[in-house]
This record gives structure tokens, C-alpha cells and sequence, in this order.
């Protein structure tokens, strides 16, 4: 009898001890299949947002980097145009004073070149800004804004506006509407100098001699296409 | 009757009906009977008075005629002061031009001693700030107090904001807060080219503009606001605030018909050119929007938003900021075309 219970507790024991192991085996088979791809999936996420994070805090660094060189630039010219400005004195006819001015500049600055001041990290940071302000259902009116002043739109006597480095803005043209969004988000620019939309481009102008000083090419809305660049 | 007969009558035929030279459209209004012009602002004591002009500088004809109108009414009613809302001067500025589009329309109101205030428009050389005789001391952007050296605490003075609406930059709203909030003058007026609010098919309201501007204006008690670049007449009701705004853009330029009238126009008027009259007396304005042909095409009163209300009868309860439409004279009743009427809304938007 003795043998019988104790053959009966040891075969007990083991068939708990199998069950046991069996389920232990059996368990990360059965799971596996799901969680090892939910975790690769969302070690994939993460990996992802990690990147995506890394990335904006590169372009973040660039878009400092840009925005400091354009100060930089605009600052440079407010100087020099604040010297030249002062060598005119203070002449009675305004329209000569301007002539004047474009003159003296243009000269000084023959050299220049488009994207003197809108540098290629410098166009990228303005294109993102201008998007944002200009993409979307809640645009319509900055876009039309842009697009109304604009001298090849809507104009009963059209006069050409060429976007050239050192060109003088047309007497009669009329000017593009900046929007105050648009205004809100670029970099605020000393007084010599405004932004402006001449067709789609983004022209950096000199307030006083009406001189384009740079352009930043094809940054607003196609006006057919209602895209942005 | 030949086949080569028939061919030349239909020729001369269709000559005669598509080929026949069309008088200039702003000729039509000229061949109406003269219309008696009539003084309907009161000329009360002590009163501010001003013209309101806009989109003026084209040199044409027309801009003359509005401008001997402006003069034929200046004898009536002596404004000391006119506002001009911007597109100053199409096309080029030269000294002949500056003679041409403006100073040679309005001598007799210059010699008068009569001065101008301007603001810029889409079509103006920002240069025109330099321009003396458009009163804008080298500046974009500006406020003056109308009568000249009034202090404005309460002596019934009204300080004008001149604004360039073109280029609502930080600067510029950072300095109209700042004069906003430390002007004591009770009538605030501020004028600039593109309209806020307007029903203008060509262009219509700056919604952007709008949303940067008008909280300025219900903040600090702005009362009234005039604009142009919509090449008719329009005034709005009553906006936030209690505040009325006008487009006067038809000083030397029109777009016939360009009205599309909307809920929000009180009174429109795109037939002809035009100018506007307004006199403040307390806590009154009174205007006249009068055409080229001296024709009033509209005018009444607006009690200041925020002053206690008016004793008269005439001012409804419901409405915070009334504007009374004063009797027009028969000759404009009697030619609707071109005019856009909707009565007042009960309440301000």
C-alpha cells in the first residue's frame, strides 16, 4: 500500500511539474506571435520620433543659423544704407532724393547678387514661414491679399514689375498687400527696408530708394494652382 | 437686288448698330440735368469739419469735376481739413504729375489754406511721405489732433490715425496701441486705404487686416473708420463696437456697379464719383457723401459709440449706435441706379 501511495503522490508531482513546464514552454509560443511584432512596431515608432526629433532639433540649430545670417545681412545694409542716405543731406524734391539714392546704390552694390541676403538656409526657413501663413482653409484672405496688389493681377493698366537685383520698383506699379500674418512670422526688418510680393516672389526692398535689394523666387501661392512651392 | 448690294447694306447695318462711337462711359452722368446741390450738415459753432477723399490721383476729367465740387461745397460748408485715403497718384510722380493729379485740382482749396492728410495707397511711391503738401511729416504711419494745437481733454478736438494698411507690420500696430491708449480725445478717427469691411466686388473687406486692426479700434475707442481702394461708396453699419466704417474710393476713380450689397451695407452708391463732407459737433457726426454732379447720395448722423445716448426721440433703444438717415433730396431718390440701400440692422456685428 505504502509503494501504491507514494508511486501515486510521485506521479502526481509529476504530472504537476510537466503541466508546469509544458505551460512555461508554452506560454512565450502562444504570446509570442503578438508581441514581438507590436514591440517591433512600436520600436519602429519610437525610432521614428526619435529621428523626427533629432531631425527638427538639426533644423532648428539651421534655422537659427539661417535667421542669424539674415539679421546679420539686414543689418549690415540698414548701415550702409543709412550712410548713403546721409550723404544726400536733405534734398527739396522727394522723387529725386529716392533717384538719387537708387543711383548711389545700385552702384555701390553692382556686385550684388540674388541670394546675397536670401541664402539657399535662409530661402528654406522663409518658405516654411510663408506656408505656414499661406496653406490651409484660413488663408484665402492673405492669399488673395498677396495675390490682388500684385502688379500682373487684377491691375486695369498693368505696369511690369521685374524682379531684379538693384531694379527700381516702377513708379504707378502697385504693391502687393503683405499680410499682417505674414508679417507677424518673417523677421521683423529694419526700417529701410520691407518685404514685398512681386507676383509670387518675396522681394527684399529698400523703403526709401525703391530698390529691389533681393528675391526670394516662387515663394508665395501659384496663383493658378492655389499650391504652394 | 444684288448679292453684292445686300452684303454692303448688312455692312452698314452692322456699323450702325456695333461700330458707332460710344461716348466714354464717365460721360453718361454729365448728360443728366444739373442736380441742385444742398448743404445737409448743420454748421453748427465750434464744430470739426473735413472732407474725405479717396483714390483721387488718375488726373482725368472726372477727378477734376469731384475736385471743383469739393470747392462749389467748400464755400457752403468751410472744412479746414481733408483726408485722403490713399492711390494719392496713379501711375508716375514726377513734379508735373504731383501738379497734375493733385495740386492743380485742389489749388483753390490749397490757397484756401485748407490742408491735406494722406495715407498710402497700393498704387503710391511710399515717397509721398515727402510730399508736403500731403501733410504726412515723412511718415508711413501718423496721428495729428484736428483743430490744430487743441489739447483734446474733452474741448471737443478729434485726433486722426493715419495708417498704411499695405504694410500692417509689428511697428506700426505697437505704435497705434501706444497712441490709442494715451489719446484723452474723446472722437478717434482712423483712416486708411484698404476698407475693413466692404462689399466691393473687386476687392471687398481685408480680413486679415480686419483681424489685427479692429481690435485696436473697439479697445480703445476708435468711433469711426474711412477707407478707399473699392472705387465706390459704401457705408457699413455699424460694426464691433459700435463702430462705422466707410469706403469713399471714388475721388478719381470708379467701377460702375462693383457693389454687391450685403447685410452689412447701409447705404452704397457705385454710379458715380464722389466725395464726402462730415462735421463733429459733441457727440454728433454728420455726414454727406455728395457725387460728382453734387448730388447727395448720402448723409445723416452717428451719435459717438460709448457718449450717453442722444435725448432726441430719434435714436432707437436697441440700436448702441445710431445712425440716422437724414432726408435726402428728391433729385437722388428719383435715380436709384447705381445706389444700394439696406436699412440699418437693429444690431451691431
Amino acid at each position: 500500500m505504502h509503494d501504491h501511495a507514494s508511486f501515486a503522490r510521485r506521479g502526481a508531482a509529476r504530472l504537476l511539474i510537466g503541466t508546469l513546464a509544458a505551460l512555461w514552454l508554452a506560454v512565450p509560443v502562444l504570446a509570442g506571435p503578438d508581441r514581438r511584432p507590436k514591440e517591433k512596431s512600436e520600436a519602429e515608432r519610437v525610432a521614428k520620433k526619435v529621428a523626427r526629433a533629432l531631425g527638427t532639433a538639426h533644423q532648428a540649430e539651421e534655422e537659427r543659423k539661417a535667421l542669424r545670417h539674415f539679421q546679420e545681412e539686414v543689418a549690415k545694409y540698414s548701415d550702409f544704407h543709412a550712410v548713403e542716405l546721409a550723404k544726400l543731406g536733405s534734398p527739396e524734391d522727394p522723387v529725386a532724393a529716392q533717384a538719387a539714392l537708387a543711383h548711389v546704390i545700385a552702384a555701390k552694390r553692382a556686385k550684388a547678387r540674388q541670394g546675397d541676403i536670401f541664402r539657399p538656409d535662409v530661402q528654406l526657413l522663409f518658405r516654411r514661414l510663408i506656408a505656414e501663413q499661406l496653406k490651409g482653409p484660413d488663408t484665402r484672405d492673405a492669399q488673395r491679399a498677396v495675390l490682388e496688389g500684385n502688379p500682373a493681377d487684377g491691375e486695369e493698366v498693368p505696369v511690369l514689375v521685374v524682379a531684379r537685383i538693384n531694379a527700381v520698383y516702377p513708379p504707378g506699379a502697385s504693391r502687393s498687400t503683405v499680410p499682417p500674418s505674414v508679417l507677424g512670422t518673417l523677421p521683423e526688418l529694419p526700417a529701410c527696408l520691407h518685404y514685398r510680393f512681386v507676383v509670387r516672389d518675396l522681394v527684399l526692398i529698400d523703403s526709401v530708394a525703391d530698390l529691389i535689394v533681393d528675391i526670394l523666387p516662387a515663394a508665395a501661392p501659384d496663383p493658378a494652382t492655389k499650391e504652394l512651392p | 437686288m444684288s448679292y453684292s448690294t445686300i452684303s454692303r447694306l448688312c455692312v452698314v447695318f452692322w456699323l450702325a448698330l456695333y461700330a458707332a462711337p460710344t461716348p466714354p462711359l464717365a460721360a453718361a452722368p454729365a448728360s443728366r440735368a444739373p442736380v441742385t446741390s444742398v448743404l445737409t450738415l448743420p454748421l453748427k459753432d465750434g464744430s470739426v469739419r473735413f472732407a474725405v477723399m479717396g483714390d483721387t490721383g488718375s488726373g482725368t476729367p472726372e477727378q477734376y469735376d469731384v475736385a471743383k465740387q469739393m470747392v462749389a461745397f467748400h464755400k457752403k460748408f468751410p472744412f479746414d481739413l481733408v483726408i485722403m485715403l490713399g492711390d494719392n497718384i496713379y501711375g508716375s510722380d514726377t513734379p508735373a504729375d504731383m501738379a497734375s493729379k493733385f495740386s492743380t485740382p485742389y489749388k483753390p482749396l490749397i490757397d484756401a489754406g485748407v490742408v491735406f492728410h494722406a495715407v498710402l495707397g497700393n498704387h503710391d511711391n511710399p515717397n509721398q511721405r515727402l510730399y508736403k503738401l500731403f501733410g504726412m511729416g515723412g511718415e508711413r504711419y501718423y496721428g495729428f489732433r484736428w483743430p490744430q494745437g487743441s489739447v483734446g481733454n474733452g474741448d471737443g478736438s478729434v485726433r486722426f490715425f493715419a495708417l498704411d494698411s499695405g504694410y500692417l507690420e509689428k511697428a506700426q500696430l505697437d505704435w497705434l496701441e501706444k497712441e490709442l491708449s494715451s489719446s484723452s480725445s474723446e472722437w478717434k478717427i482712423a483712416f486708411f486705404h484698404h476698407p475693413l469691411y466692404s462689399s466691393g466686388k473687386t476687392h471687398g473687406s481685408a480680413l486679415e487686416s480686419r483681424a489685427v486692426l479692429e481690435p485696436l479700434f473697439v479697445k480703445y475707442g476708435v468711433s469711426a473708420a474711412f477707407s478707399g481702394h473699392d472705387h465706390v461708396y459704401e457705408r457699413i453699419k455699424p460694426q464691433k463696437g459700435g463702430i462705422v466704417y466707410w469706403v469713399s474710393g471714388g475721388g478719381g476713380s470708379l467701377r460702375k456697379g462693383d457693389i454687391r450689397a450685403t447685410d452689412m451695407t447701409a447705404k452704397g452708391f457705385d454710379r458715380d464719383y464722389h466725395f464726402m463732407i462730415v462735421e463733429i459737433a459733441g457727440d454728433d457726426l454728420y455726414f454727406q457723401a455728395i457725387s460728382r454732379t453734387g448730388e447727395t447720395v448720402d448723409s445723416g448722423t452717428v451719435h459717438r459709440p460709448g457718449a450717453p445716448a442722444a435725448g432726441a426721440s430719434t435714436t432707437p433703444s436697441h440700436a448702441r449706435v445710431p445712425v440716422t438717415a437724414a432726408p435726402v433730396p428728391p433729385a437722388s431718390r428719383s435715380t436709384p441706379e447705381g445706389e444700394v440701400g439696406v436699412p440699418p440692422s437693429p444690431t451691431p456685428r
